[in-house]
């Protein structure tokens, strides 16, 4: 299981709160040490030198003023000291008169500076010098003597005092890095509250309560803001999608029903009680009809539902499929005296999906026959621009309500909503030409002026899958439409 | 009995209307908004069917226009939406009551016959009068517990009499129950049924069940038992 953020975030904060802690912990034992060492040393020279003034030299040679006093007296007598004097290499005295005898090296000269070294458990300050004459006491030698003292101090209490300050620092550490990670646990607990009321409150939403919002109060951190307007503005298409969904599903049982009950109605009344067979082959027929009528509505609801699919590029001729889709009407164009006029350039060729611009171009003449009044002209007109196609399909549509053409692209919306009058269309055609359309970045509008129903369709010319040149296509096409390029068809032309 | 069924799928209409007419009840039929309203106005009607999705004038703005006239027919919307809503607002609009598409055109006779016996009062299917009794739902007759077999519009004028017990009912009326827009028959068919009727409910009694009123109608004496 992944780790949560709580977690990370604190065992980071803890981790580097012990790695600050650990660092300053040496920085501070290294000082103090050598603080210490330094105090001592300072000790150790001052007591050098005030050895060197108890040392004295007359006629009968050098003595030391600590050889004659009592060892118990205390002003002569330092705990753990150990004191040697030594000309060239005689030892001169020792002091305790027990002690052990501190190396006897360095006959250095006199004035030079005090040398330490370390024996175990001591350290020793060496300084040689020319000590002071007795003038009363006798002939003085004409030069004086150059002694080497050395006296030595036990370190076991700086180095008792060294652990436990070095024992101090890293318990005190440990304990700053707990305390730390459990300061650092509680902080980002706290700073992350904030999130966990917003998850709570997105767990809480469900396909029936899409239109709660998360709420963005004034307690919320403002860094949250933009994560929670993305959130709320993803939670209004998703709303959007649903509440699509819920109106396309209630939208088709409704219009699935009304055949259904049709269909249902007419077999039980012929099951009812015994009938002719020309009141079976009636109900029959009508029976047939229904099923037909349902079928379109299905085959235009596959339709749609497919029209998201992969699709596949190349070069489509406008023409040619206009003129194979006349011919497949043709049976339907006789019989309402219709006729198709055509005035579409030549060299004309789009790149795009054929498949899908067969579907949108078969409805929107489909759409014409079906509503143009009876003997009268279905004009189809292209035109071509370096970066749009626009194809304008216009049929006369005598008392066309004009209040209507705002939901001609409604789903089930029929131009009559008396469904006997209009075959076997599912009012499904030019919702699907406009979801097809948009699907190509192309726009798709419907006008009526003066009884004449037109469609203008815009498809950029080249079908781009990436997502910057299909953008920049809507712009050009936005940008035409803005400045008037594409040509309004004049209606009554 | 007079129906209207207002339904402009024509299937839908045609069934509807064959299976009332089957059963004995007088239809009429339109196939928008605008000429159902017409029909409603300008003839009596024991009932209305009536779609709600019509072109012209929708069911809802019709249900509003006859109330508003103070018609108060019995009707029966039919829809293919089922929502909640949809009901309650055809409820409140002054319908009687609510049946959804796909539905059993006998369970739609059946409501019909149940608005029809509402309309009139009765609380039951069964009206005994003296010794004639009559099932409407069950449609059948009985006369001292001896089954009587009537065509369906023998059956269709005896319930309109049975209904209206204890009141004169006119020869116009009669005909306007029975017959629908489209019929040619005159008002003497009328009184040819009403012999039909005796002839099979009088079974030779002295005093004839439907009386008739010189000059103003037929009439059923008594009250149900």
């Amino acid at each position: 299981m992944n780790p949560s953020l709580h977690s990370r975030l604190a065992t980071t904060i803890g981790f580097m709160m012990l790695m600050l802690f650990a660092i300053s912990g040496v920085v501070l034992a290294l000082l103090l040490e050598n603080a210490l060492w330094s105090e001592f040393d300072a000790a150790l020279r001052n007591r050098l030198f005030s050895l060197t003034q108890l040392v004295e030299q007359d006629a009968e040679g050098v003595s030391f003023e600590w050889d004659e006093a009592s060892p118990a007296l205390p002003t002569m007598f330092v705990e753990g000291e150990t004191i040697t004097a030594w000309k060239d290499t005689q030892v001169l005295s020792v002091f305790p008169p027990d002690a052990t005898t501190l190396d006897r090296i360095d006959t250095a000269e006199a004035g030079k500076d005090i040398r330490f070294d370390d024996r175990p458990q001591l350290r020793t300050a060496r300084f040689s010098f020319a000590p002071r004459l007795d003038e009363e006491d006798g002939a003085l030698p004409s030069d004086a003597d150059v002694i080497t003292l050395a006296v030595g101090q036990s370190t076991s209490v700086i180095d008792m005092t060294i652990v436990r300050l070095r024992w101090t620092i890293v318990a005190v550490g440990l304990l700053g890095a707990i305390s730390s990670i459990a300061i650092a646990w509680f902080v980002v607990g706290h700073g992350l509250r904030p999130l966990a009321d917003v998850t709570k409150q997105v767990s809480r939403l469900r396909p029936d309560s899409l239109d709660q919002r998360i709420a963005m109060d004034d307690s919320l951190p403002r860094e949250l803001h933009p994560l929670l307007e993305t959130l709320n503005a993803l939670l209004d298409r998703l709303e959007q999608a649903f509440e699509h969904e819920r109106s396309f599903s209630a939208d088709v049982a409704h219009e699935l029903r009304t055949p259904l009950a049709g269909l249902r109605a007419k077999t039980e009344l012929a099951i009812a009680k015994p009938r002719t067979a020309d009141e079976h082959q009636q109900t029959l027929t009508q029976c047939h009809r229904m099923i037909l009528q349902t079928s379109a509505i299905v085959e235009s609801l596959l339709a749609t539902a497919t029209s998201s699919g992969e699709t596949m590029v190349s070069g489509v001729n406008p023409e040619s499929v206009l003129l194979k889709l006349a011919e497949d009407m043709v049976a339907e164009t006789t019989k309402r005296q219709l006729n198709f006029k055509f005035r579409i350039p030549q060299f004309f060729e789009l790149k795009c999906d054929p498949r899908t611009v067969e579907i949108i171009l078969r409805n929107l003449m489909e759409n014409a026959v079906a509503y143009a009044d009876c003997e009268s002209e279905i004009d189809v007109i292209a035109e071509q621009s370096p970066v749009v196609t626009t194809i304008r399909i216009a049929n006369a549509a005598t008392g066309f309500p004009a209040e209507d053409i705002s939901q001609v692209f409604d789903r089930f919306w029929r131009r009559d909503t008396s469904r006997s009058e209009t075959g076997n269309h599912s009012g499904l055609g030019l919702s699907l030409c406009k979801r097809l359309v948009e699907s190509m970045n192309g726009t798709i509008e419907a006008t009526c002026q003066h009884d004449v129903f037109t469609v203008n369709l815009r498809l950029p010319n080249a079908q781009l899958t990436n997502d910057k040149q299909s953008s920049a296509n809507m712009q050009m096409l936005k940008r035409s439409d803005c400045s008037g390029t594409a040509d309004r068809w004049d209606t009554d032309g | 009995m007079r129906v209207l069924v207002v339904e402009d799928y024509e299937p839908i209409r045609e069934a509807v209307a064959q299976a009332l007419r089957e059963d004995g009840f007088a239809v009429d039929t339109a196939i928008d908004g605008k000429n159902g309203l017409w029909m409603a106005r300008s003839s009596e009607h024991d009932a209305i069917v009536l779609d709600i999705m019509l072109p012209e004038i929708d069911g809802f703005e019709l249900l509003s226009s006859l109330r508003s006239d103070d018609i108060n027919v019995p009707i029966l919307l039919l829809t293919a939406r089922d929502g909640i809503d949809d009901r309650i607002r055809g409820l409140n609009g002054g319908a009687d009551d609510y049946l959804v598409k796909p539905f059993a055109v006998a369970e739609l006779v059946a409501r019909v016959h149940a608005l029809i016996r509402r309309s009139y009062g009765d609380a039951d299917s069964k009206i005994v009068i003296g010794e004639i009794a009559i099932d409407t739902a069950a449609r059948n007759v009985q006369r001292d517990g001896k089954a009587i077999e009537l065509t369906a519009r023998e059956f269709a004028l005896l319930e309109l009499l049975a209904r209206k017990r204890g009141k004169v009912v006119s020869r116009t009326e009669i005909w306007n129950s029975l017959y629908d827009f489209s019929s040619e028959s005159t008002s003497n068919v009328v009184d040819v049924y009403i012999g039909y009727l005796r002839k099979k409910l009088d079974r030779g009694a002295v005093d004839s069940f439907i009386k008739t009123r010189r000059g103003q109608g037929y009439i059923i004496e008594g009250s149900s038992e």
